[in-house]
């Protein structure tokens, strides 16, 4: 069996409120367990901030999120329409300096490939879109 | 986002309920900038209620742990659920802020 669920969240810090009530329903719904549920929600979270990050705080949009279970896979695929960014091509920050050498920024989408088995980007009509897919464990 | 502070001789144990996201490590952080202005104690962050944490509140960890040793103060983080002690290692925070099973380990 698939499940599908598809919902709407703007690109903004409220936008991230409505992705935890969505996802806490979903995962009752779906039956995840609270570390699947936090997975879930710190992959969606860090490439929605980025795509906050990168827009203009007038040019409030809407990010789509559809998210599916099907044969103990997750399918995670996000949708905006802000400027070009491919996360999948971010360096990765160096997780053993010491903290007065390090900086902020890159640690959310290490950490989205840690979480993530496979992710992907595309970009048509000035849309980007990220795929990720995560095995149910 | 609750934040409880409790004070044991030297050390401070400030207790954050909730979600340390991206809303959340915008809050702490104002509060801790002005709680830190200038750092007194040394400080333990106590997670056992802390349910979510983003790479915005990893960022915060890392602001708070480098101003108090700054002032060479201690800053430790207590109690945390399995799934947050795995985001910190992995990002390698293990290596400068010491990760304690309970408060009163941390003041052992």
């Amino acid at each position: 069996m698939k499940m599908v669920e598809k919902f709407q969240i703007s690109n903004s810090l409220a936008g991230l409120d409505t992705l935890r009530v969505n996802l806490e329903r979903i995962a009752r719904t779906w039956a995840l367990s609270g570390k699947q549920l936090f997975e879930i929600n710190f992959l969606i979270e860090e490439i929605c901030a980025n795509s906050i990050e990168h827009t203009e705080p007038d040019a409030i949009d809407y990010v789509g999120i559809s998210l599916s279970l099907e044969d103990a896979k997750f399918f995670i695929s996000i949708t905006d329409h802000g400027p070009q960014f491919d996360p999948t091509k971010t360096a990765d920050p160096d997780v053993n300096l010491p903290a007065k050498e390090r900086k902020a920024g890159g640690l959310g989408l290490y950490l989205v490939k840690h979480f993530a088995d496979k992710i992907s980007y595309a970009r048509t009509d000035n849309t980007n879109t990220v795929t990720i897919e995560k095995k149910l464990k | 986002m609750i934040i409880t502070v409790s004070q044991n001789n030297d050390l401070m144990v400030v207790a954050v309920e909730g979600r340390l996201d991206t809303a959340g490590a915008v809050e702490l952080e104002d509060w801790a900038d002005q709680a830190f202005d200038p750092p007194t104690y040394n400080v333990t962050m106590d997670f056992s209620r802390l349910d979510y944490i983003s790479s915005a509140g990893l960022r915060t960890m890392l602001n708070m742990s480098k101003l108090l040793k700054k002032e060479s103060f201690d800053f430790s983080i207590c109690s945390a659920q399995d799934h947050i002690l795995e985001v910190l290692e992995i990002s390698g925070f293990d290596s400068f802020i010491p990760l304690h099973n309970s408060v009163s380990d941390c003041l052992s």
